[in-house]
């Protein structure tokens, strides 16, 4: 009973703040990034308006659900290499978009056509240059996801296409790989846990936890020369895989 | 001819074979030299070459990845198969090799009914 009316509390309070942030944030976010546009260059208003998508996913996987739903990022990259990257992440829940915020670099996201259809948020995805990735042939996608990269901005990608329905790591799509292996921009791979109920597949209702989220070293361009790109996205798939035994304690550390 | 074959590959010793003295490939060999590609092109260990694997769940295959499976079987079998619409319906391996088998006779039938 005790849990039920702390579940009830915890997504009523949250979906409130979410759409008073939304209703108000994104406006204003919008309105300083249309002023500032006047003032500065095109590729300047681009990266202040991607950034502002950031901060407002930080605000909402960060600030909203505190204390019930906390976030831990580590970065695991000990090489130091410079970006853009291309960022391939297990896809899990409806929050991993919003999660990537925590990563700190300027990307678009690579999403379905689902998410660009929803009100406000699909016309700010957009407007940032989002990839939808089923509405356009491979050599579109391909070529301004290389735009992209050549302009500085990272791409994420969640290449199971859809969110795992019991939490196991579906097969990969190549698109983003067949990029990494045209461009020669080292792939990362992002490991998210935690997150299965927050909220689960075909459901609103967030539940507590905590979320991890690993960044692994880049793979570079030298690592992966020759490969195809299924070999490319399976080791890049595996590496994922090992990673999240280990965050959920199923592996060796 | 044995200079020759040496510095041909043995689907290319099968080409020749059938062009010169009508041989025809057996269903173990289309089902051998279809392993192959999938060896060859995307590096698939033979021990998971099974007829009953579903070529997307258990290989892993995407839409991408079936265009250069196309390709790569024309060249391997010297079929046209880009366009032929009982590729929708390819789901296993299995259903490949019955495909490459249903392809390679009805070629054989063709070159026939071409001969008469």
């Amino acid at each position: 009973m005790k849990e039920v009316l702390m579940l009830i509390c915890f997504n009523t309070i949250f979906y409130i703040l979410f759409i008073m942030f939304s209703f108000l944030g994104i406006p204003l976010f919008f309105l300083i990034g249309a002023f500032q546009s006047i003032f500065i260059s095109h590729r300047n208003a681009m990266k202040k308006f991607r950034r502002a998508i950031s901060w407002y996913g930080i605000v909402i996987i960060k600030a909203l659900p505190y204390p019930f739903v906390k976030v831990i990022y580590k970065d695991l990259d000990k090489t130091k290499t410079a970006g853009p990257f291309i960022f391939a992440c297990n896809h899990r829940s409806a929050s991993d978009p919003f999660l990537m915020a925590c990563l700190p670099y300027e990307f678009v996201q690579v999403v379905n056509i689902w998410p660009l259809k929803l009100p406000v948020l699909g016309f700010m995805a957009r407007w940032a240059g989002y990839l939808s990735v089923r509405e356009m042939p491979f050599e579109s996608f391909s070529k301004k996801a290389a735009d992209f990269l050549n302009d500085g901005v990272s791409i994420v990608a969640f290449p199971e296409g859809t969110r795992s329905a019991d939490g196991s790591l579906g097969q990969f799509h190549g698109s983003i790989f067949r990029v990494a292996l045209q461009t020669g921009y080292p792939v990362v791979p992002v490991c998210i846990t935690g997150n299965e109920k927050i909220p689960a597949r075909g459901t609103l209702l967030l539940r507590p936890g905590t979320i991890k989220i690993h960044k692994l070293s880049p793979i570079t361009c030298d690592k992966f020369k020759g490969f195809t790109p299924y070999k490319l996205k399976n080791m890049v798939r595996q590496l994922i895989a090992d990673e999240i035994e280990v965050m959920e304690g199923k592996g060796n550390a | 001819m044995t200079i020759l074959c040496a510095f041909v590959s043995s689907w290319q010793k099968i080409y020749f074979l059938q062009a010169v003295i009508g041989y025809k490939m057996t269903e173990q060999e289309i089902v051998k030299l279809t392993n192959q590609v999938f060896e060859d092109s995307f590096e698939i260990e033979k021990e998971l070459l099974k007829e009953e694997m579903n070529i997307f769940q258990d290989l892993g295959l995407d839409s991408l990845d079936i265009v250069d499976l196309v390709v790569a079987l024309q060249e391997k079998f010297g079929v046209k198969i880009r366009n032929d619409e009982r590729i929708k319906g390819i789901r296993t391996l299995g259903d490949i090799y019955k495909f490459i088998i249903a392809l390679k006779a009805e070629g054989a039938s063709t070159a026939i009914y071409r001969q008469t």
